[in-house]
């Protein structure tokens, strides 16, 4: 397998002119129901970038992704209804992840459990918090002025305002360029770390933490770090989601959140960061598609594309069209790339 | 610069060391020979944090080092090349010579190092290739140069020659002496014409236990420890 997460500026270059492109162009041609639409997608594609960072990059399989999306959610949610400004509830909700992260990951890589452990204490922490979540109808579970509601979820969630401006609501298509450009930053933050010396150390640590401990590196460490920023990233695909949504309800923590989480990122390709993006925009239009006549269970589909990709896909449909186009450029193009091997 | 003291290591029922005393000095090119399952690679994990010892210690520059975690024991000056080969087959080269000279340096100095290792190791024409994709030989080359590329006082090569062609073999011996002064050399072999080559003195494991130390010549000339070889080595310990 080639070194994927490397930098390659060229598609770095080309990925951000189409995003920026598409948040700039979209909302004058688009109807508002399709940005909708699109804004939720690119919100769930942030949340897969999130998940490429964890265990894309970092080889640390994390089952729970939910875990901090929706934790992310309730922190904005809880945050501003109590402060009634979006600004401080944002960085609440990537802080506070980050925080709890640290905490999780500290007990889980000092601890040094093995990587399937670390599996199973990410899957059991985001049901135990859909299952706290959704006890929680007692008026006694609030938080300042707001409520938790239970499975009832926290309705009419103020959205996000102009920074300090508590009066200055965005707009849904604002929204939409708000995410867009959302998506952008979270993109080039993955590339920025992988492209960098510690990525690289990152990197060394998922292919063979032995031969990168016995280089002196600090692995555990490393996974934390790795696990805390993924998190992070989590907390903040959660907060957009609710201020696209206006709503959040123990659903956020469920597994089925989770497990698709990994469907985009296994059917993309998780060895890039393309590849979630993809992913995410593409299986999600597919099940809206489904979903408009209910014949056909979505779930059942999502499933079924998952089994195929794992056995006759595996890398996932980024990886595999590159290398293709790759190879065939080498068979056709003008002169042989040059080869060392 | 090395030393152990009545180490045991137990493995269920089985003692893989039976009580090692062992002890070299600082600049030496030491050999440990033995029949398969003599225990010499797991005093190797023993002596590098990967594994815990039953009971006894380890020393290293007169620091006690018993129980402490690989990567502790690594930042003290060790560097080791593991039986089976311990390398990231998706990175390059390059970036596999690099991540052993930036831990802890900075990357003006792996970069000068990557460059001084890819030369002295005959690396460069593969610079840019995966480490998965290259051939058994030129892999143990690339494990040892990101050894080398940690400047480790001390370094454990363990089997270092197994599979390796004649030049090459020639090649590391070579190499070992050309660096003798700046490093120790503990290594594990099984191939006597390497051996002596390299070795100033040698330790003769059997059955977990030190059999017979001493001047490389007079050890391997040593009646007992051809013995052990060919699977008598029961009537003489
Ligand atoms: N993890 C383990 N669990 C159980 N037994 C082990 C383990 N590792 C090694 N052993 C046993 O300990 C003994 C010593 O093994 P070791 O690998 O140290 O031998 P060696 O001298 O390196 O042999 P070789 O020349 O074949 O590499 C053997 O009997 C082996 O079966
Ligand atoms: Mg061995």
């Amino acid at each position: 397998m080639p070194q994927t997460f490397a930098p390659r500026h060229a598609g770095t270059l080309a990925t951000s002119v189409l995003i920026l492109g598409a948040a700039v162009v979209l909302p004058q041609t688009l109807g508002l129901f399709t940005l909708l639409q699109l804004t939720v997608y690119a919100v769930m594609a942030i949340l897969a970038l999130s998940l490429s960072i964890t265990w894309g990059l970092g080889g640390v399989l994390c089952f729970g992704q939910a875990a901090f999306f929706g934790l992310g959610g309730y922190t904005y949610a809880v945050a501003v209804t109590n402060f009634g400004e979006s600004t401080l509830p944002i960085l609440l909700a990537v802080l506070v992840q980050a925080l709890v992260a640290l905490c999780l990951g500290w007990f889980m890589f000092m601890g040094r459990l093995s990587d399937l452990y670390v599996g199973v204490v990410t899957l059991c922490t985001s049901l135990i918090l859909f299952n706290f979540a959704n006890s929680t109808s007692d008026p006694w579970y609030r938080i300042g002025s707001a409520a938790l509601n239970g499975f009832n979820g926290m309705p009419a969630i103020r959205g996000i305002n102009i920074p300090f401006l508590p009066g200055a609501l965005l707009s849904p298509v604002q929204s939409f360029v708000l995410t867009m450009l959302a998506l952008l930053a979270v993109y080039l933050l993955c590339k920025t770390i992988a492209g960098s010396s510690w990525g690289r150390v990152v990197a060394a640590t998922r292919q063979n933490p032995l031969r990168a401990e016995l280089m002196g590196y600090d692995t555990a460490r490393v996974k934390l770090g790795i696990f805390v920023i993924g998190s992070a990233v989590a907390g903040f695909a959660g907060c957009l989601f609710v201020n696209w949504n206006g709503f959040v309800s123990p659903d956020v923590f469920g597994l089925s959140m989770s497990a698709q989480i990994m469907i985009w990122m296994i059917v993309g390709g998780r060895e890039t960061f393309v590849g979630p993006i993809v992913g995410a925009f593409a299986l999600q239009a597919l099940v809206s598609r489904l979903g408009v006549g209910s014949e056909i269970n979505a779930n059942v589909v999502l499933g079924g594309l998952l089994m195929i990709f794992v056995v006759l896909v595996p890398r996932g449909i980024l990886p595999t069209v590159r290398d293709g186009l790759l190879s065939l450029g080498r068979k056709w193009g003008p002169g042989k790339t040059r080869e060392v091997n | 610069m090395l030393n152990t003291e009545n180490l045991v290591v137990r493995f269920g029922g089985v003692f893989a060391l039976g009580g090692v005393d062992f002890a070299m000095t600082k600049g030496e090119v030491h050999c440990l020979v033995g029949p398969n399952g003599a225990g010499k690679s797991t005093f190797f994990k023993v002596v590098t944090g990967q594994i815990a010892p039953t009971s006894g210690r380890v020393s290293l520059g007169g620091s006690d080092i018993t129980g402490e975690g690989s990567a502790q024991i690594v930042r003290r000056g060790i560097g080791i090349k593991m039986q089976t080969p311990q390398l990231f087959d998706d990175m390059t080269v390059e970036d596999t010579i690099w991540l052993g000279a930036y831990r802890g340096r900075g990357k003006a100095h792996a970069r000068r190092r990557t460059a001084e290792l890819l030369d002295e190791l005959r690396l460069g024409e593969v610079a840019r290739a995966e480490v998965g994709k290259l051939a058994h030989g030129l892999r143990q080359r690339v494990e040892i140069a990101s050894v080398l590329a940690g400047d480790p006082e001390l370094i454990l090569l363990d089997e270092p020659a197994a599979g390796m062609s004649d030049a090459d073999v020639d090649f590391l011996a070579a190499l070992i002496l050309r660096l003798r002064g700046q490093h120790s050399f503990l290594v594990v072999e099984h191939d006597m014409r390497f051996i002596r080559m390299i070795a100033d003195r040698v330790t003769v494991f059997h059955n977990g236990k030190i059999f017979l130390e001493g001047r490389s010549d007079a050890v391997l000339s040593d009646q007992g420890v051809k013995d052990i070889y060919l699977g008598k080595g029961k009537a003489h310990a």
